[in-house]
Formats: structure tokens, sequence, C-alpha cells
């Protein structure tokens, strides 16, 4: 008879520590904010300085020629001096990136859709995925101008392009991804395919499609410079061409700072936009 | 068709109406058979079952690996349909019931949404399968037909009271797989399909589970059919066991559990607890050989 109650008392004291821990762990407070800057911000800043001091200094040192390497400093002059040019061309160059990856991410998502609930739809459209997947999108740059002019359409089309199958490919994943006994308890009660979509399958494929969108911004950015390269009378591609042709290496490593810090703002709207959408995600959200 | 509708509703009565009368609608499982076909080749996972479990059972299945109880739990929710034979849910088939909500299902993973919390997780399975406009006219038929329990009150029960608004990731596996039952529970189903719902968890916790699902079960006249591998398990939970052979599937034995309720801890060590157990354990010995 002991023997039980001290099996209560073991198993009552088990549940009481489980519920404790959860409980500690559920209201730990977060640091504050300051020194959670310092901690997430300072190291990565730290290391972009440590860059830029050796790439000056070693241009400093060596008195290479302005033509083969030029130091950050003048890059920040160039920027500072000319406002207006960076600033009107990554607006072109942005808008083109922007609408690209939104047009592709339209119709990603409505392809995934299709393809999550339908075999048949799969196998058929698989073999056109792969075929866009394995085309060099670049390539494609000299017949869209042809087709499509020296406007932002063609840039639009490349970005497109060149961000749809990751979007496709990480967005039918993520639709596909649920847990088979959630859909399990979902039909017990009947739950029907709008039900199981909204529910289960969008939030599920969160992760995915977010971790997409970040390698989309660069390569949107890139799908509009290249198609600038080929064509165009405005944008940091357009930049960069006529900097080429004049000698001007202000200003192509001007252009390209320019898409750096355009990418990195990208990136880090849609890592916050992450963090705020996945809090309940087991895993945190990785840059 | 559905005769058992209750007297004085003005409306229509549709089936969950009539399914979710007090006494609640009986299983009847009639010569049912159902294979699966694996690289091709049809392997028969239920031979020629017929069980019947009248309302407020609650019923074991037990049995090795392989047997067909989660493909039976499945054939009674209409998540699967027979080959032959027919499931009876009072009146209605399976599906007609599932329409109506009849079923809790308690899977053994605690199959909850990470980023609902736990008050939302309990009371997803309300909102979703039903459109609006017949949810609205099932409110007019009036509360009485629904058992549909307060959320919170039944968390309270299972000690998760204060995890309310807390994210499943929080929780331990144990107090994951509470909030599954009391989803189940929420529902306010009359019949209640928990497939090894306890089987991921600690020996401490699942004894102590078992008692906690006792409890909630005992304030309704829920029908429980539970799949499980343990014996004692099964005993102490159940109001019959029945024993499953596997190659194919069926019925090899049923005990009735006369042990009183409610159940307490110190009926494990009972001299009626030991040969109930020692004549599952035989049946089960049998349907091996």
């Amino acid at each position: 008879m002991s023997n039980l109650t001290q099996t209560q008392v073991d198993s009552a004291a088990a549940l009481e520590n489980e519920a404790q821990v959860a409980l500690e762990e559920a209201i730990r407070p977060k640091p504050r904010l300051m020194r959670r800057m310092t901690r997430t911000v300072l190291p990565g800043v730290i290391a972009f300085a440590v860059l830029f001091g050796i790439w000056q200094a070693g241009v400093d040192i060596s008195h290479i020629s302005p033509i083969e390497l030029v130091g950050p400093l003048s890059i920040f002059r160039e920027l500072w001096h000319n406002p207006s040019l960076y600033w009107d061309s990554a607006w072109v160059t942005g808008q083109e990136a922007f609408w690209g990856f939104l047009v592709a991410f339209v119709v990603a998502i409505g392809a995934a859709i299709v393809i999550a609930h339908s075999k048949i739809m799969e196998r058929a459209l698989t073999p056109l995925v792969v075929m866009l997947q394995v085309t060099p999108v670049i390539a494609l740059g000299p017949p869209l101008v042809i087709w499509l002019g020296f406007g932002p359409q063609p840039k639009i089309v490349m970005a497109a392009l060149i961000t749809f199958v990751p979007l496709l490919t990480n967005a039918a994943v993520g639709f596909r991804a649920i847990d088979p006994s959630t859909l399990e308890v979902m039909r017990s009660v009947n739950a029907n395919k709008v039900d199981v979509f909204l529910r289960l399958r969008v939030p599920h494929s969160l992760p995915y499609v977010l971790a997409a969108t970040k390698i989309c911004i660069g390569l949107a950015l890139i799908g509009a410079v290249v198609a600038e390269f080929f064509g165009s009378s405005a944008g940091l591609g357009y930049v960069m061409v006529s900097g080429q042709k004049n000698l001007d290496v202000y200003e192509v490593w001007a252009s390209i700072f320019v898409l750096i810090f355009m990418g990195v703002i990208g990136v880090a709207l849609v890592t916050i936009l992450g963090h705020r959408l996945l809090r309940w995600s087991e895993t945190s959200p990785v840059l | 068709m559905f005769g058992s509708s209750q007297p004085g509703t003005s409306v229509a009565p549709s089936p969950g109406d009539a399914l979710r009368t007090r006494s609640g609608p009986g299983i009847a499982i009639d010569h049912v058979s159902k294979r699966f076909f694996h690289k091709g080749r049809p392997v028969p996972a239920l031979k020629d079952v017929s069980l019947s479990v009248p309302p407020g059972e609650f019923l074991s299945l037990i049995g090795p690996s392989g047997c067909g109880k989660s493909t039976l739990l499945r054939l009674i929710g209409g998540l699967l349909a027979p080959d032959t034979g027919e499931v009876r849910i009072g009146d209605a088939t399976p599906a007609e019931a599932r329409a109506a909500k009849c079923f809790g299902l308690v899977p053994q993973a605690p199959a909850l949404l990470p980023w609902r919390n736990v008050l939302d997780n309990v009371t997803l399975l309300r909102d979703v399968g039903r459109s609006p406009v017949r949810r609205r006219k099932h409110a007019s038929v009036g509360a009485g037909a629904d058992q549909a329990r307060d959320p919170l009150m039944l968390l309270e029960q299972v000690g998760l009271a204060q995890f309310a608004q807390s994210l499943p990731k929080e929780l331990s596996g144990g107090m994951q797989q509470r909030v599954s039952l009391v989803r189940a529970f929420v529902l306010g189903a009359p019949i209640l399909l928990m497939d090894e719902p306890f089987a991921a968890l600690d020996e401490i916790t699942r004894n102590a589970m078992r008692y906690q699902l006792l409890e909630v079960w005992g304030q309704t006249n829920t029908t429980v059919v539970f799949v499980t591998h343990s014996i004692a398990e099964a005993i102490i939970l159940s109001d019959r066991v029945v024993t499953m052979a596997a190659r194919p599937g069926r019925v090899a034995a049923t005990e009735q559990i006369r042990l009183p309720r409610p159940r307490t801890e110190d009926m494990e060590d009972s001299q009626q607890f030991a040969e109930h157990a020692q004549r599952v354990k035989t049946s089960l010995r049998e349907s091996w050989a």
C-alpha cells in the first residue's frame, strides 16, 4: 500500500515538475533591447569594419592603380557626390526587381497549389519546371530585349524567370510538408480542402516560402541588372555599363555597393517578417 | 431515417442531431474485411471482423503489430472504407457520422498546430468542417443536443489552465498529449477514437494520464474505442478488452472487465486485475500461435 502511495506521489511530482519547467521557460524575461542589439548586430558591424579596413589599407599601402581596384572610402565619396544618380538608378532597378519578384511569386504560388493537390498536374508541370531550372535564364537577355524593347518589361520578365523556380519548389514542398496525423485529425471532423489548405498547408509553407524569398531578393536584383546590361537607358546596370565604357571605375563600384545595400535591406526586411510570423517554429528561423 | 431524433424539436433533424442524443449512437461492425496492396500484391489487413460497441462503452483493442487495430479504428471513423461488410454508427454510415462531427480522434502523436496556442488548438476542430450557415442552423436547434464542453474548464481539469496561451513548443510531450485529449473532448463528439495516445510517453506520465483520461471521460457518456499495446492499460481503462490476431487481422477473444468504477490505482494490485491480465495474456499468446 505504501508502495502505491509512493508511485502516486512520484507521478504527481513529475507532472508538477514538468509544468514548472515549462512555465519558467514561458515567462523567462527577454533580454533588454540594447543588450539584444549589441549581441545580434554588433558582431556583423565589426566584421564589416574589419573587411573595409583591410581593403582600404591594402589599396593605400600598395598604391594600386584605381583602374584595377578602388578603396571603399573613394566609393563612399562617389556615392556622396552623386546621390541623385544612384538614388534614381536604384529606384529604377529596385522597381524592376520587385515587380519581377511579385509576378513570379503570384504565378509560383498558384502553380504550387495546383501541384500540391494533383499528382497528374505535378507530372505534367515537373518537366517544364525542370526545363526552366536548367535554362541559363541570363542567356534569354538578348531575345527578351528583341521582343520587349528597352523599357522595364524585359527586366521584369528576367527577374521573374530567375526567381520563379525557387519560389515554386519551396512553396510546393511547404504545402506538402504537413503532418499526416494532423491531417487525419482534420479529416476526422470532415475538414474540406479549403480548410486543410488555409489552416494547415499555408502556415506550414511559411518557413519554406520565406527562405525562398530571401534567396530570391538577390536573384531578382541579378535578373534586373543583367537585363539592363543588354539594353537600357536607366538603372544601376545602365550606370555600370556606361561607367565601364568611360573607364569610370568609381561609377561601377558605387553601383555594386548600392546593389549590395539594396539586397541587404531586402533580406533584413524578410528576416524581420520571418521572426514575426514564425515565433511558433521549433527551430528558430535562420538567416 | 434517423429514428432516434428528439421529440419537440421543430427544425428538421440533421444526422448530427440524431447522433448526438443523450444515449449516443452505438457502433456496429458487420463482417468487415479490408486489404491493402503492398508492391502490387494484396495483403489482408482485416478479415471478417464483427464487433458491436454499445453507447457509452469504453472498449480497448489490443494485439500484436499488424493485427489491424488501427485499420479498424479508421474504418469506424470513416477515414477508410471497408472492402466488404458494413460499419454503422447508430443509424448512419461512418461518412455521415464524420460529417456530423461524431468522432473525436486522438492519434499517437499530439498532432497540434504549432502556430496556435493551446486554447486555439483545442477549439480548432469546432471551427472546421462546417460551413458558417450550417453552424448557425445547428446552434438554433439548441445546445441540448450538443455535448460540446468548455475548453478552459477541461484544460483546468488536466492541469493546463495556466498554459492556455502557450505555444505547443513550450510544452512537454505529456502536456502536448493532454492538449490533444482535451481537443477531442471539447468537440463534444459522442465517439472517441484513440490510437495508442499514450504510447510515446514515459511510464510515469503514462500512468498518470490513464487516470486523468478516466476522470474526464467519467463526466461524459462518450463511447471510446481505444487502441493499445499495453495489457495493464487496456484493463484499467476498459469495460471490455478485445484481443486481435494478425495475418489476417481478426478478433481473437473478448474479455469483459468486471472491476468497479471509478477505477483506482490500487485495483492494479487486485486479484481480479491479475486474473483479467492473465486471460488477456493467454489470448494474446494464442493469437500469436
